[in-house]
């Protein structure tokens, strides 16, 4: 019976790798490659690939997943910088430096237009959200190839 | 550079150099900020600029020691809105990965999915919204109401590594517990978690990171001087009384908040990788 319970534990430990997103963040948090690269590497080496047709061929393609979470997150908070901006230029000169962010907390927080923020808010989070949904989806097509 | 086999000879010096090209890189403003917050008042602003104080002086320190409110009461703010935010995300977070980890809850992987929501949705674009809300209920200008703030950004993240936590504790711990007697609440306090305090450890560290240095949630909530954050306190005395800045004891404001979070981290490393990698054993 415990044995029966502990394979049940073990299984329901790989619930999360059936959502993408949980996918993603597995392959970032635990440092694990989909598949063991130093034998692939060395394949290549047997196989004669150079440094950079090793570089090309396997490794930037194994780590797809990971340079597009990376991508995305980086995107995502520059898109969403604020304090860098609040602090060196506060939009000078003439609003040429402000990011969203710093456009809303300038309408509702400045100019107190509470309203017309929050429509601001609420565009640029459909925005980030529609930018992480296609990303993800992106990642799961390569995935699967 | 003794690896075996990665870089021999010509190549693992240039690696060496580029590896401390970018420490300096990323070194040189922590250490102007160093050197300039020990430089006699006045001196920071000296035109051209010298590197190395002409001597050793900590008037700036005492000077951003009496700086408006006084430093005390801005440390005290940021210790216990992060402190709260610790607390908050702990206590949370293990309960809602106790429960997403070994209750059977119908339709379990969608709530966990929407919790796990949060982190795709970027606080910044909410707190227009948060802000009406917390104004009606009169939470500007509270600790607590930052704080909640603060729990509610580092949450999703904390769920999502306690239950990873969690499902790493062996089934058997937690049946012999169980014929022993125990109830729900028990497993969690006496089994679970005294077997999971690497994630523990790791929410509270990240808890407390982002606490500590979240600034446009701070500069929404906090706009009464006295209930100000470290990193407000920063912002508000960079443009001093008359307008000019004091570099000095703005540079004295960055070392002392810098000074918990080195200690902390350096301390905790070790947990937190381990419980970053918990998840990883199957």
């Amino acid at each position: 019976v415990v044995r029966g319970r502990c394979n049940f534990g073990t299984l329901g430990g790989d619930h999360l790798n059936h959502l993408e997103g949980g996918r993603l963040w597995d392959d970032l948090v635990r440092g694990r490659y989909p598949i063991h690269p130093g034998r692939v590497i060395e394949g290549a080496k047997i196989d004669g690939a150079s440094y950079w047709q090793r570089v090309a061929k396997i490794i930037l393609p194994l780590n797809y997943r990971i340079i597009l979470l990376v991508t995305l997150t980086s995107v995502i908070g520059s898109m969403l910088a604020f304090e860098q901006f609040y602090i060196m230029t506060t939009g000078a000169p003439e609003n040429e430096t402000i990011t969203s962010a710093y456009w809303i907390y300038t309408n509702s927080f400045t100019y107190f237009k509470l309203g017309y923020g929050s429509t601001l808010s609420i565009i640029l989070m459909i925005i980030i959200v529609a930018a992480t949904a296609i990303q993800i989806a992106l990642t799961r097509r390569r995935s699967m190839e | 550079m003794s690896s075996r086999g990665f870089a021999a000879g010509r190549n693992s010096y240039l690696i060496a150099a580029i590896c401390f090209a970018l420490m300096a890189l990323m070194l040189f403003p922590l250490v102007m900020s160093l050197l300039t917050s020990v430089k006699p008042a006045g001196e920071a602003a000296m035109w051209p600029p010298n590197y190395l104080p002409s001597r050793l002086s900590f008037s700036n320190y005492v000077e951003m020691y009496n700086y408006q409110a006084g430093l005390p009461i801005y440390l005290f703010n940021s210790f216990s809105v992060a402190c709260m935010t610790i607390a908050g995300c702990v206590i949370l977070a293990s309960l809602a990965g106790f429960g997403l980890a070994r209750f059977s809850i119908p339709y379990k992987e969608v709530f966990f999915l929407l919790l796990i929501c949060g982190m795709m949705i970027p606080y910044q674009t909410l707190l227009t919204p948060l802000y009406m809300m917390f104004s009606s209920l009169r939470f500007q200008n509270t600790r607590v109401g930052l704080a909640i703030v603060h729990t509610a950004i580092q949450l999703p993240f904390s769920i999502f590594l306690m239950r990873h936590s969690f499902e790493a504790v062996p089934r058997e711990l937690e049946e012999a517990a169980i014929i022993d007697g125990c109830n729900s609440l028990q497993l969690l306090c006496w089994i679970f978690v005294p077997s999971v305090i690497p994630g523990i450890v790791t929410v509270a560290l990240f808890a407390f990171l982002t606490s500590w240095n979240e600034f446009i949630g701070a500069l929404i909530f906090m706009n009464k001087e006295t209930m100000f954050t470290l990193p407000i306190m920063l912002v508000a005395s960079r443009t001093g009384y008359y307008g000019s800045t004091d570099w000095g004891i703005l540079q004295a404001g960055v070392i002392i908040s810098i000074i918990p979070c080195i200690p902390v981290y350096l301390l905790l490393q070790k947990y937190y990788v381990s419980g970053l990698m918990s998840g990883a054993v199957k």
